[in-house]
C-alpha cells in the first residue's frame, strides 16, 4: 500500500478538525438546523471526510491540487 | 501561483455570481409559491364561511376577526356600485368602495394587496341565497411563520452556496494546478529550446551573449576573459562527402570531445553550423597557446565515421575583453574576424588585430565620412613615366589619396575597398577622372603637354554608363582624349571579362588609350587579352624590383617585352628604383618606366616643379 503522503500542517489538521465537528453536529446529531434530509447528510459526510483528512494529516484533494500546508522541519544543520 | 490565485477569484466570482441570482430567483419562486397556496386556502375558507353566513346571517361573526383574519360583507347593484354592508374589523374601516371595485377588476376573486403598509391577501365569495357578497382578509401579523418559513429557504440556499463555493475553488485550483504545470513544462521546453542547440545539446548563441553580458557586468578587476571561436575547415566537404547526417554526428561527437577534454576554466557553446565558441577564463598569451594546444591535440586523433578515418582541423580565431572590446557583440564579431582571418592566412589560430577587420571601428568611421570627403578631401598624386627612347616624361599615373582632417594622408589600399563594398566606388572614380582632367587642362594652359593614367576599378568596368560620364567630363574641360588613359588591372577584367570588354571598347572608340596594369600577376587568358583595344602592358614591380638578382624575374620580364612587342603594345615597367635595373630596361627595349628611380608620386605643383629641373623634361 503506497503510503499517504503528509501534506497538513498540525493547524490546518486542528481547524479542520474543529469545523469537521461542526459540519458532523449540525449534519448528524442536531440536523434541525438544515431541515433537509438529502442536505443534512451531505454536510455531515464532508465533516466525516474532514476529519478523516485531519486525522492522516493528509488531504487528497491538496494532493490533486499540489497544495501542502504541511513544510517538514529541516533537520539541523 | 498568480494563475492560480487569478482562476481561484474567477471561479469563486462566478459561483457567487450565479448563486446571488439563482439564490434570488429562488427565493422569490419560493414565497410566490407560497403566496399562490395561501391565496387558495383562503378563497375556501371564504366560501365555507359565505356559506355558513347564509345560513346564519346574524351569526357572531368575531371568529372572523381574530388577529390574523378579518371580514366584511358588500353587495354589488347591477351597474358595478358597490356598497358596503358589514365590517368586522375597524382596520377595514378604511377600504372604500372604489378600492374595492378596483381589487375586483377582471372578475378577481382573490389577490394581494397592500393594507395599513402591510402585505394582505384577500378573497371573495358569494354568500349563497343572497346578494351580498363576502369579503375575507389574511395579515400575515405573526411574522413568526413566515419568518419561520423564509429562515429555512435561506439556510438552504446558504448551505447550498458554500458547497458550490467550495466545489468552485477546487475545481479552480485543481485546473490551475493543471495549467501551471503544462505551462511550466511548455516554457521550460522553450527555454531550453532557446538557450540549448538541439543537434550538440551544447549551449548556443544566445547563451554565449548572455554568459558575456553577465561576466561583463560583473563588477570585478579581474574577471578577463578570452572568447574564441572555432571553425571546423572544410566542413562542407565532410558534408557532401558521407552526407549531412554524418556531417552532424560528427558535430555532435566533436562537441562531446570538446566537453571532455576541455578543462574548467573554460565553457563551449555552438553558435551554429559548424562554428563553436569557447570562452576562457583567461587572458594571458601563453595561457591561450596552452589552450590552443590542447585542441589541437584533441583533434589530432581523426574521427571515424562509416568506416572513414576523418582528420578534423579547425581555424581558431580570438578576441578579449576588456582589451579588444567591452561588449559581447563585439567580441565575438572581432573573434569571427580572426578566426576568418586565420582561415585564410591557413592558420590554425589568430587573435584579433584592427588591421583584419573591414568592419572596425575606425573603418566604419572612415566609410562613413568618405561621402562627404569627395568633395574637398580627394587629392591626386602624380607619378612621371619616362619615355626610355627619347628620354622624356610623356605621361603621368594619377594615384589618389584621402587628406583626412584628423588621420592625414590615407593611403588608397585603406579606402578603395572601402568605397567598393559601399556602392561607392563609381562616384569616386568620377570624382578622380575630373580631378584629373582638370589638372590636365591647367598643365595644357602652362603649355605642357602630358598624358594621365587613371586607373579603374572593377566596379567601374562594369558600369555601362562611364563611357558616356568620361564624355561628358572631357567635355568639360576641354580635354583631348590623347591626354588620357585608363589603367585596368588584370584581374578586375575577369569579373565579367564580356562587360568589360564592351566598357574597354566603348573607351577606345572615344580614342582613349587603354593599358593593362599588373601584368603578369593575374589569371587572364591570352586569348581574352588579345581581343582586348590595349595598347600597353605594365609589368608589374614584383618582378621588375628584384629582377637584377632574380633570374626568373628576369626573364619573365624579357619575355614579356617580347609578348607586348609581338601584340603590337608598348611596355611599362613599373618600380624601378635603382640605376642598374634602370639600364638594364634600357637593354632589353622596354618602352616606359616608372618608379622611384625617377620620382615618388608628387602632389601637382611638386611635379610641375619636377619636370623643369629632372632628367627626363616633358615632351
Amino acid at each position: 500500500m503506497p503510503s499517504i503522503k503528509r501534506n497538513l500542517h498540525n493547524i490546518d489538521r486542528l481547524l479542520r478538525s474543529l469545523g469537521a465537528l461542526g459540519f458532523i453536529y449540525i449534519g448528524f446529531i442536531n440536523p434541525s438546523y438544515i431541515d433537509d434530509p438529502f442536505l443534512a447528510g451531505a454536510v455531515g459526510i464532508f465533516g466525516v471526510v474532514n476529519l478523516i483528512a485531519a486525522t492522516l494529516g493528509s488531504c487528497p484533494f491538496y494532493t490533486v491540487a499540489g497544495i501542502s500546508t504541511y513544510h517538514p522541519k529541516r533537520p539541523p544543520a | 501561483m498568480n494563475v492560480r490565485r487569478r482562476l481561484v477569484i474567477a471561479f469563486v466570482s462566478v459561483a457567487i455570481l450565479v448563486l446571488l441570482l439563482y439564490g434570488m430567483v429562488a427565493h422569490r419562486t419560493a414565497i410566490d409559491v407560497g403566496d399562490t397556496e395561501q391565496l387558495h386556502l383562503l378563497y375556501d375558507i371564504a366560501k365555507v364561511e359565505a356559506k355558513t353566513h347564509s345560513v346564519k346571517p346574524d351569526r357572531d361573526t368575531s371568529t372572523l376577526t381574530n388577529h390574523e383574519f378579518s371580514s366584511l360583507i358588500f353587495s354589488q347593484s347591477a351597474d358595478g356600485e358597490i356598497k358596503i354592508e358589514k365590517i368586522y374589523d375597524s382596520n377595514l374601516e378604511q377600504l372604500s368602495p372604489t378600492k374595492i371595485s378596483a381589487m375586483l377588476i377582471n372578475n378577481k376573486n382573490r389577490g394581494i394587496i397592500s393594507l395599513n403598509g402591510e402585505k394582505t391577501l384577500w378573497a371573495m365569495a358569494h354568500i349563497p341565497s343572497s346578494e351580498e357578497l363576502l369579503l375575507l382578509f389574511y395579515q400575515e401579523h405573526h411574522q413568526r411563520t413566515s419568518a419561520g418559513y423564509e429562515s429555512q429557504i435561506v439556510a438552504r440556499l446558504i448551505i447550498t452556496a458554500f458547497v458550490i463555493i467550495w466545489i468552485a475553488t477546487w475545481v479552480a485550483l485543481v485546473i490551475s494546478k493543471r495549467i501551471v504545470h503544462r505551462l511550466d513544462e511548455q516554457s521550460s521546453a522553450l527555454i531550453y529550446q532557446a538557450t540549448y542547440d538541439e543537434l550538440t545539446s551544447l549551449p548556443n548563441r544566445s547563451s554565449l551573449f548572455k554568459a558575456l553580458n553577465e561576466h561583463i557586468a560583473l563588477d570585478k578587476t579581474d574577471n578577463d576573459f578570452t572568447i574564441l571561436v572555432l571553425d571546423v575547415n572544410r566542413f562542407k566537404e565532410v558534408n557532401d562527402t558521407i552526407g549531412h547526417d554524418n556531417g552532424d554526428k560528427l558535430l555532435k561527437r566533436l562537441a562531446g570531445r570538446f566537453v571532455t577534454s576541455l578543462t574548467s576554466k573554460t565553457r563551449i557553446y555552438r553558435l551554429g553550423g559548424d562554428e563553436f565558441a569557447i570562452l576562457f577564463f583567461e587572458q594571458r598569451p601563453s595561457a591561450i597557446k596552452r589552450l590552443i594546444r590542447d585542441i589541437v591535440h584533441m583533434l589530432s586523433k581523426p574521427f571515424t565515421l562509416e568506416g572513414i578515418d576523418l582528420p578534423i582541423d579547425v581555424s581558431i580565431g580570438s578576441a578579449s575583453f576588456p582589451r579588444d572590446a567591452h561588449d559581447a557583440s563585439s567580441l565575438i564579431k572581432m573573434a569571427e574576424v580572426a578566426m576568418y582571418q586565420a582561415k585564410t592566412q591557413h592558420a590554425t589560430f589568430l587573435a584579433y588585430d584592427e588591421k583584419y577587420d573591414p568592419y572596425s571601428i575606425k573603418r566604419l568611421t572612415l566609410m562613413s565620412e568618405l561621402r562627404n570627403a569627395m568633395k574637398d578631401q580627394i587629392v591626386l598624386f602624380y607619378q612621371p613615366k619616362a619615355d626610355l627612347a627619347k628620354l622624356k616624361t610623356t605621361s603621368v599615373e594619377a594615384l589618389v589619396r584621402w587628406l583626412h582632417p584628423e588621420h592625414g594622408l590615407i593611403p588608397p589600399d585603406d579606402f578603395i575597398s572601402m568605397a567598393e563594398n559601399s556602392g561607392m566606388m563609381n562616384e569616386l572614380t568620377l570624382r578622380i577622372i575630373e580631378i584629373a582632367m582638370a589638372q590636365s587642362h591647367e598643365w595644357h594652359k602652362q603649355g605642357l603637354s602630358i598624358q594621365i593614367a587613371i586607373n579603374l576599378s572593377v566596379i567601374n568596368l562594369l558600369d555601362k554608363n562611364l563611357p558616356q560620364q568620361v564624355q561628358s567630363l572631357l567635355n568639360t574641360y576641354q580635354v583631348d582624349t590623347k591626354l588620357i588613359k585608363f589603367e585596368i588591372t588584370e584581374n578586375s577584367l575577369m569579373l565579367n571579362p564580356e562587360l568589360a570588354l564592351s566598357t574597354l571598347k566603348a573607351l577606345d572608340e572615344m580614342n582613349i588609350s587603354l593599358s593593362i596594369d599588373d601584368f603578369g600577376t593575374g589569371y587572364s587568358s591570352l586569348s581574352y587579352l588579345k581581343r582586348l583595344p590595349v595598347s600597353e602592358l605594365k609589368i608589374d614591380r614584383s618582378f621588375v624590383k628584384d629582377m637584377m638578382n632574380d633570374e626568373d624575374d628576369k626573364v619573365i620580364v624579357k619575355s614579356t617585352i617580347e609578348l607586348a612587342h609581338n601584340m603590337n603594345c608598348s611596355v611599362v615597367a613599373e618600380g624601378i628604383e635603382d640605376q642598374w635595373t634602370y639600364d638594364y630596361l634600357i637593354e632589353l627595349g622596354c618602352d616606359t618606366a616608372q618608379g622611384y628611380y625617377l620620382s615618388r608620386p608628387l602632389p601637382a605643383e611638386q611635379l610641375t616643379q619636377w619636370l623643369k629641373v629632372s632628367r627626363w623634361p616633358p615632351a
